[in-house]
């Protein structure tokens, strides 16, 4: 059963922990109140343990280019509707409910409601609209693409299991110099609520500036000796790779595109072409040549490239990890003007296609 | 041979097919657990002093 499956059908020793909470489970972002119930859209899974006030206690979910389910275990979903259970019980003591905002849906987004058709609304549609919207208004930056950054990005790493837990700090960084160790345990981050899992750390890391700026933290020792400190970050310090960012949904919005894409060879055909296992080796399984993004596709066509061609390198690249990356790298790192040679191989011909990046 | 491996194989689809049709839709299997109307589950967790535990998927 995969974890979604896990999460909306609790094991016996869960229920009890289910039954202490209100549970809904919402499949269409369509009215959802996106200023109340505020998350990572991009991902595939994302829970919320909240005050029926709009005070949210922790978060859980988080996920990163090398699977969905990293940081999704039974050992840590437990954890997090227990520490939801403490916090809802003090909160009881002395409610201070979130500043009202004005309610907005997704489908009151012009961006988007230009082209709803009706249907369900996933939550993977609503960074492209938000992101277009901004745009439209000319409030758009290029550091607001860097959203809920990992603990990574301040040294930190965390246990799966346990995500409170520091299993590593990176030498010299940010964590590092504040003085956090192997073995300490997050407690706060950023003026947020108790931390209980990497969703509730990267929430607090999302609503952290993304020039210079000091991050508050607490943390206790494994002997129970609690501490606080600052975390210092740099200019740019949400900025990442395009192998971290390949994961998002929400890569597809952004220009300029390669205009193609397709699936990654299977072993076996490598292995008859004679490419490693671990090379990066698509066929082109279209070029787009439809809907807002069709002048890609064209000049790719235009510029010689074919569906069934295998691509084997771009730009001499020849080591992304997956479609997904190589799709990433192109929208982050090329600009309007260049050209992109494409190497690939067309009935067992090795060849070269130059293909010019446009706005 | 052949009667007794369509046998087994009949044996073995309708088995199947049971099983299929034994699997509860999610609504049956859920419903005593999972709400799908946010604002009534907000409402009723404000009635029973409850906190919210909302999946978005």
């Amino acid at each position: 059963m995969s974890f979604d499956g896990q999460v909306v059908r609790p094991d016996q020793d869960l229920l009890p922990l289910y039954n202490e909470y209100v549970c809904v489970r919402v499949t269409n972002m369509r009215g959802i109140d996106l200023n109340r119930y505020r998350f990572d859209f991009d991902l595939t899974l994302a829970v919320l343990l909240m005050n029926p006030d709009g005070t949210i206690y922790n978060r859980y979910g988080g996920r990163d280019h090398r699977a969905a389910d990293v940081w999704l275990n039974k050992p840590s979903l437990a954890r997090v509707l227990r520490d939801g259970l403490i916090e809802h019980s003090r909160y009881q003591q002395s409610p201070a409910p979130p500043a009202t905002r004005p309610r907005k849906a997704i489908e009151n987004v012009d961006a988007f409601a230009r082209k709803d058709k009706g249907e369900c609304i996933h939550c993977h549609s609503v960074n492209p609209a938000l992101r277009e919207e901004a745009v439209s208004l000319g409030n758009w930056k290029p550091e607001d693409l860097w959203i809920f950054p990992t603990p990574g990005h301040v040294g930190l790493e965390l246990s799966p299991t346990d995500q409170t837990l520091i299993t590593r700090i990176a030498p010299d960084s940010p964590a590092a110099i504040c003085g956090l160790r192997p073995m300490d345990r997050l407690l706060t981050m950023g003026g947020s609520g108790p931390i209980s899992t990497i969703s509730d750390v990267q929430w607090a890391l999302h609503n952290q500036s993304p020039a210079s700026s000091s991050i508050s933290v607490s943390w206790k020792e494994q002997d129970g000796k609690i501490h606080t400190g600052v975390i210092s970050v740099k200019d740019g310090w949400k900025q990442d790779t395009p192998l971290a960012f390949s994961w998002r949904p929400s890569k597809w919005g952004l220009t300029p595109a390669p205009g193609f894409g397709g699936r990654p060879l299977k072993r076996q055909e490598k292995k008859t072409r004679g490419f490693v296992e671990s090379s990066f080796a698509f066929r082109v399984g279209y070029l787009v040549t439809w809907g807002d993004q069709a002048r890609y596709g064209r000049i790719a066509a235009k510029a010689g490239l074919r569906v069934g061609d295998i691509v084997t390198a771009i730009q001499e690249k020849g080591d992304f990890r997956s479609v997904e990356h190589f799709h990433a790298w192109w929208r982050l790192t090329r600009k309007a003007g260049e050209t992109v040679p494409v190497d690939i191989l067309r009935q067992g011909k090795k060849m070269r296609i130059l293909i010019p990046v446009i706005e | 041979m052949r009667s007794l491996f369509l046998l087994r194989k009949t044996l073995v689809l309708g088995a199947l097919a049971l099983g299929f049709l034994s699997v509860p839709s999610f609504s049956e299997d859920l419903s005593p657990l999972w709400q799908t109307d946010l604002d009534k589950a907000t409402l009723l967790a404000k009635e029973q002093g409850k906190a919210l535990l909302i999946v978005f998927r």
